[in-house]
């Protein structure tokens, strides 16, 4: 659409009276408009352009037609006008629009002036009449005038496909009639091609870019003289386009690619879990390249496959209408880990996206990964999907009492997980079992091992930590395999050349619910012309197996057959039904299973000590140092349940000087992490500034130390305890009579095995080098340095490990 | 209201962004503008994951801005969608004659501007100037490209007893395709130096010409491979570390004395300057020597060169087609992009995108030279390919580029590669099996 060519149309009727309308000019001296605008003119009047309009100059009505309710106003003297690309509204989509006129609703101190009117048109509306329809009622009242509006132009993708012709005072739409229809109108035909040289040539907008080649079509008239030569362009056209139909190779490509540009590919933005993005990722890739070849070769789709932070972090965003977009872009497709992830979304949360479950896309079972040396334990024979499956509590007994130490991710941020948690838990029944859950738990968390997913806990594995050949590993077949492959396992985890040591042997429940990774469609209201790129999407998903693609191998299908070229997964005789997971009931169910567990695991003691000097206002991950500080104390207290001790300090003490060598301490160590609690460690972190000059950081581990020590005894009775600062290292100058290395050494030697001392830096400073970080790590503090993006990893390593102390 | 779409802004300490020079700038238009006030959307810090919530905005019919951020390579397929509104650039209040040639180049396409540059950015090489001359870095790398700088490092590194040679930014994402960039173009032509990557234009190109078609050996690409997998005999110059890292590690990496050389972009001097200044840190820092300068004694010191082949960077602000206060929207891209706007970027230590903001007064010289580099280096700066379909042909690229450094990955085919970016290229799926 081009602004230069809206015209102002002007019309003194005979009888006298002035009433207006829209046109637009369409050739050199030609002004398309509506018909019934023009109804008992005497005289017309059009000024063009908007931007500021120009002068009224006066027209002749050249051309009606009443059916159409469409006319041609010609102008007394021709001016120049770029060439109009004309449009047939076609596709299965709905497409943008603009039109822009003179309705009287826009009028401004009765000076008329323009409204641009912008929307979607749907290719199902106004399919009974023929017309457009642009819904403007959730804009408009059905009352507000839109006289003068008629006869303004709609566009879409550049192309002119419609005349607005009427106000519909039942429904306050507008509809447009359909400007191809023209096509069949001779005259107007041949009106047109005097005025502008061209036949209007009517451009599907499916197709929109043909419009560039709209010069093609000179006019009949003038070409007369070269027909012959038409003639052969059009014999060789046909030829070479029959030639790259049915002559592969280069010529092919060469011949498609040289006439027909591709339009940029539209956006579609799912969403899923760490464990399954690569595999997604390799996916929407390969239905890229799958749509593209099933559309003429140019790529119709782009798929970004994001994560958004994680599981529990997608929940909060989908229940609150995901309005932070440093998140990511809002979703339109969401592919959980299973159909309990939607059962646990936010009850009666206002601004959830409407969800549209379409099945699941594949599975994989629920297993756990001994090591291969100690895979013959009768309890845990169920190796063998073919054969009988394993119970899980049996089997985690027998392995923790063959000496197996045993891991599984934690289960508020990994659904495999707490599924995996609570099919233990059904085993012991009751609450007046209560006893032997907490035993349970301790045996499937004895390895120390945490991550946010199976992945995640798979690369703390091979990272060393704990030897592989006394760990087993609960997850998933899919994440067992591509560890045994020595594939990546997530940041930090990239692929290996050489496959484990000690392979991990799946062994297979009957308890336990494969993951069923459902499709679910978001609508998030309005309309972005999505529709169709998330249904060749779902189609794409759910089929899989047909599609030729190896992004899932290590994955089955739903019948339970393995997918991927490799034949890699053992195959199944039968398969057990997917485990249904009605929304009230299982939210109930599992989150009873997640107090549960938090419950029942050992107490320990958290002493948060937060850095508060000034130097933490630097750069940190995704913030400033305390920010990042801050990040990881409420993931830290997120890990913690209300059996648990939790006390923040702050340091140094509120005051001013570089000497200061105290804390405050903003929440004592008390037991009971109730929700009260938890909301006080929670302001107690967000209202810490960083705007004191002094960093007694040896005095705040030393003190730490010392309030720890024999902290088992106390109230809670934790059965470990550790100091877990955070802080960025710098302290230019220590305090002058503060702590030396040498009292926290002799602080922590006093210590027994129940207490732990960690410091984590959120700035630049490393544990190495001749640092004070340097020095603490020598004096005895644990002391860890983490990437961005193994942050959260730390904190989990930290409160894994100390649970397992504390047992 | 205007809406506009910023990206994280990188001078900013607080995660809010309220502390940065972005949020600076809107509010001195909303001070010049009573009346009116700029929402202010943030968006995600990655940049594949700015352009994908641009994207799906953009195509939604609820969530309009009226300005967009952009990083310049998107330009082509912003305009290609119709989403963006032509710059006027005979408009006198804009001083389209202030940017310079390669910022003005970077947001052009079909013979137009389509969005007005905001700052730059140009990949830079740091060097440890109290281990290496850097005469004899100029001098290899005008000889040898690459090539002639890894060999360097590897000298400097086995003389020093320092872990690694060279690092940049090699985790799969769109640093990836930079560094990856930077090797592929250099076409020098020393014995085995390597180069021969080209992008190819299209002949009615105009003023702001489209890449099309690739072809060559992307030989460039050996060099950085064997950079990492030299053999098992040897140490890669290059940490195979790197292939997970970004800018945050790679800087950590060069701070912390791993290594000799390092690409990043001219914001790391700031912060590494930093390091050496404040009060902020307990190590001892590294004193800055500016531009190709020599250390005075051995103490820890670095500079900054030209690579021999950098990459450009940089965002401009368009004014999209659905904005509702066109009028507004471009009173405050010209806001942003003005002479006053640019000084502040330049204070921040962003690359500033007219030529004036690079010839600020200075009281050390020093300083006056490394600016006056500076804006030679975005001058000779390379663009990534224009294309509309950029995204693609980055993921192509990078998908290539990362399974040739990878030792782990299945052989790479560097036919396949050609023939997959020549698809990208038009937009088309590669039939090169």
């Amino acid at each position: 659409m081009d602004k230069r060519l809206i015209a102002d149309v002007c019309v003194r009727a005979r009888g006298g009276g002035v009433r207006g309308g829209t046109g637009y000019l369409v050739g050199p001296s030609l002004v398309l408009t509506a018909a019934h605008v023009l109804e008992g003119h005497e005289n017309v009047d059009v000024r063009l352009g908007v931007d500021p309009p120009g002068e009224f100059v006066r027209c002749t009505v050249r051309w009606t037609s009443e059916h159409l309710d469409v006319a041609l106003l010609r102008l007394e003297k021709a001016r120049h006008c770029p060439p109009v690309h004309w449009g047939r509204f076609f596709g299965d989509d709905p497409q943008r629009y603009d039109a822009l006129g003179y309705p009287d609703l826009a009028a401004n101190d009765h000076r008329r002036d323009v409204k641009h009117l912008q929307g979607s048109l749907r290719p199902l509306d106004g399919i009974v009449s023929g017309d457009l329809v642009l819904s403007v009622q959730r804009e408009y009242t059905k009352d507000v005038p839109w006289n003068g509006f008629s006869g303004t132009a709609v566009f879409t993708k550049g192309l002119l496909v419609g005349v607005i012709a009427v106000h519909k005072l039942d429904t306050g739409d507008l509809r447009a009639h359909r400007t191809h229809r023209l096509a069949k109108d001779p005259e107007f035909v041949r009106l047109l091609e005097e005025d502008t040289g061209r036949r209007p040539w009517f451009v599907p907008t499916r197709f929109a870019f043909l419009k560039r080649f709209a010069w093609l079509r000179k006019a009949r008239r003038r070409a007369t003289h070269r027909h012959w030569i038409v003639r052969s362009t059009v014999l060789c056209t046909v030829l070479a386009a029959f030639l790259a139909l049915v002559w592969p190779g280069p010529l092919l490509d060469e011949l498609r690619g040289s006439d027909a540009a591709c339009a940029p590919p539209g956006e579609l933005v799912v969403l899923t879990t760490p464990d399954q993005l690569e595999a997604v990722q390799r996916s929407a890739v390969d239905f890229s390249a799958h749509r593209g070849r099933e559309e003429d070769g140019c790529v119709p789709v782009r798929v970004s496959v994001t994560t958004a932070g994680g599981t529990e972090r997608t929940r909060e965003l989908l229940g609150s209408g995901w309005e932070d977009l440093r998140e990511g872009p809002r979703p339109h497709v969401w592919l959980p880990d299973s159909t309990a992830d939607i059962a646990l979304l936010p009850e009666d949360a206002e601004n959830t996206p409407g969800l549209t479950v379409t099945g699941s896309t594949r599975i994989t079972p629920l297993v756990l990964g001994l090591p291969a040396s100690a895979a013959d334990i009768p309890a845990c024979a169920g190796t063998d999907p073919e054969g009988a499956r394993s119970n899980l509590a049996e089997c985690a007994t027998a392995a923790a009492e063959a000496g197996i130490l045993l891991a599984r991710p934690s289960p508020e941020a990994s659904t495999s997980a707490l599924l995996q948690t609570d099919a233990l838990y059904s085993a012991y029944g009751g609450p007046e079992n209560a006893e032997a859950i907490q035993l349970a738990e301790s045996r499937v968390t004895s390895a120390g091992l945490d991550a946010e997913g199976n992945l995640g806990l798979l690369c703390a594995l091979r990272s060393g930590e704990v030897s592989p050949s006394a760990v087993g590993v609960f997850g998933t077949e899919y994440a067992i395999h591509t560890y045994n492959a020595g594939g990546a396992l997530g940041p930090g985890c990239g692929q290996r050349s050489e496959k484990p040591e000690e392979p991990l042997v799946p062994v297979y429940f009957a308890d336990a619910p494969d993951l069923d990774h459902p499709f679910v469609r978001l609508h998030w209201g309005g309309d972005d012309g999505t529709g169709r790129a998330v249904g060749e999407f779902e189609r794409w998903m759910t089929q899989n197996r047909d599609m030729g693609s190896d992004a899932f191998e290590g994955y089955r299908a739903v019948d339970g057959l393995a997918l991927g070229e490799d034949d890699v997964l053992a195959h199944p005789e039968a398969v057990p039904a997917p485990a249904e997971f009605e929304s009230g009931e299982w939210r109930e169910r599992l989150e009873e299973t997640l107090h549960k567990q938090e419950r029942s695991r050992t107490p320990i003691e958290v002493l948060l000590a937060v850095d508060r000097s000034d130097s933490m206002t630097g750069p940190g991950t995704g913030g400033t140092r305390l920010e990042t500080a801050q990040e990881l104390a409420r993931s830290a207290i997120g890990l913690l349940g209300e059996q648990d001790t939790v006390g923040i300090w702050a340091f140094p003490k509120d005051g001013s000087g570089d000497d200061v060598t105290e804390q405050e301490h903003l929440l004592p160590p008390e037991p009971a992490m109730d929700p009260e609690r938890e909301a006080s460690a929670g302001a107690a972190i967000a209202a810490l500034r960083a705007e004191f000059p002094a960093t007694p950081l040896a005095d705040t581990i030393r003190d730490g130390a010392e309030e720890l020590a024999g902290c088992v005894d106390r109230p809670g009775h934790p059965g470990a305890c550790a100091l877990i600062v955070l802080t960025d290292g710098v302290a230019l100058p220590e305090p002058r009579g503060g702590a030396e290395a040498e009292d926290v050494a002799d602080a922590l030697e006093a210590l027994d095995e129940h207490v732990q001392v960690h410091v984590v830096s959120v700035g630049n400073e490393g544990c190495g080098g001749d640092g004070l970080l340097s020095r603490m790590a020598s004096a005895g503090v644990r002391c860890h340095h983490p990437r961005g993006d193994e942050l959260d990893q730390v904190v989990y390593g930290i409160v894994a490990g100390l649970r397992a102390v504390s047992r | 209201m205007v809406r506009i779409a910023l990206a994280v802004d990188v001078t900013a300490t607080e995660e809010s962004g309220e502390d940065g020079v972005y949020m600076r700038l809107v509010q001195r238009w909303e001070e010049a503008n009573e009346g009116w006030r700029v929402d202010v959307q943030w968006l995600a810090p990655e940049a594949d994951e700015q352009r994908s919530q641009l994207a799906v905005a953009m195509q939604s019919d609820d969530l309009t801005y009226d300005v967009l951020a952009l990083d310049n390579q998107w330009v082509p397929e912003f305009v290609e969608r119709e989403w963006l509104l032509p710059v006027d650039t005979e408009n006198e209040l804009l001083g389209w004659g202030g940017f310079l040639d390669r910022s003005r180049d970077a947001v052009c396409h079909r013979d137009q501007a389509w969005a007005v540059p905001f700052h730059m950015d140009v990949g830079l090489l740091y060097y440890r100037a109290d281990l290496v001359d850097p005469e004899e870095i100029t001098e290899r790398t005008a000889t040898d490209g690459w090539r002639g700088l890894l060999e360097l490092a590897e000298e400097v590194r086995d003389e020093h007893g320092l872990a690694h040679g060279y690092t940049g930014q090699f985790g799969n994402y769109e640093g990836l395709t930079v560094n990856a960039l930077e090797f592929i173009l250099d076409d020098r032509s020393g014995a085995d130096t390597g180069g021969g990557g080209i992008f190819h234009e299209a002949d009615e190109g105009g003023d702001c010409p489209v890449a099309t078609s690739a072809s060559g050996d992307f030989q460039g690409l050996r060099v950085l491979e064997e950079g990492l997998n030299p053999g098992e005999e040897k140490t890669g110059v290059i940490p195979r570390a790197a292939l997970e890292e970004t800018e945050a590690e790679s800087l950590n990496r060069f701070r912390s004395g791993d290594v000799v050389f390092m690409r990043h972009w001219p914001r790391a001097v700031s912060r590494l300057r930093a390091d050496a200044q404040s009060d902020e840190t307990l190590q001892e820092g590294l004193t800055w020597v500016g531009w190709g300068g020599e250390a005075e004694g051995d103490d820890p010191a670095f500079g900054v060169l030209p690579l021999p082949v950098a990459v450009l960077g940089g965002h401009s602000l368009a004014v999209t087609e659905e904005s509702r206060h066109p009028d507004q929207a471009w009173s405050l891209v010209r806001s942003l992009t003005g002479r006053e706007a640019q000084e502040d970027l330049h204070a921040s230590g962003l690359l500033p995108s007219r030529g004036s903001g690079y010839q600020l007064e200075s009281e050390d010289p020093a300083d006056s030279e490394y600016w006056t580099r500076l804006r030679d280096a975005v001058e000779e700066g390379r663009l990534r390919p224009r294309t509309p379909y950029y995204p693609y042909v980055s993921e192509v690229l990078r998908h290539h580029v990362h399974t040739q450094l990878n030792p782990f990955a299945p052989d790479p085919h560097p036919d396949d590669m050609v023939c997959e970016l020549n698809a990208a290229l038009a937009g088309r799926v590669g039939s090169c099996d």
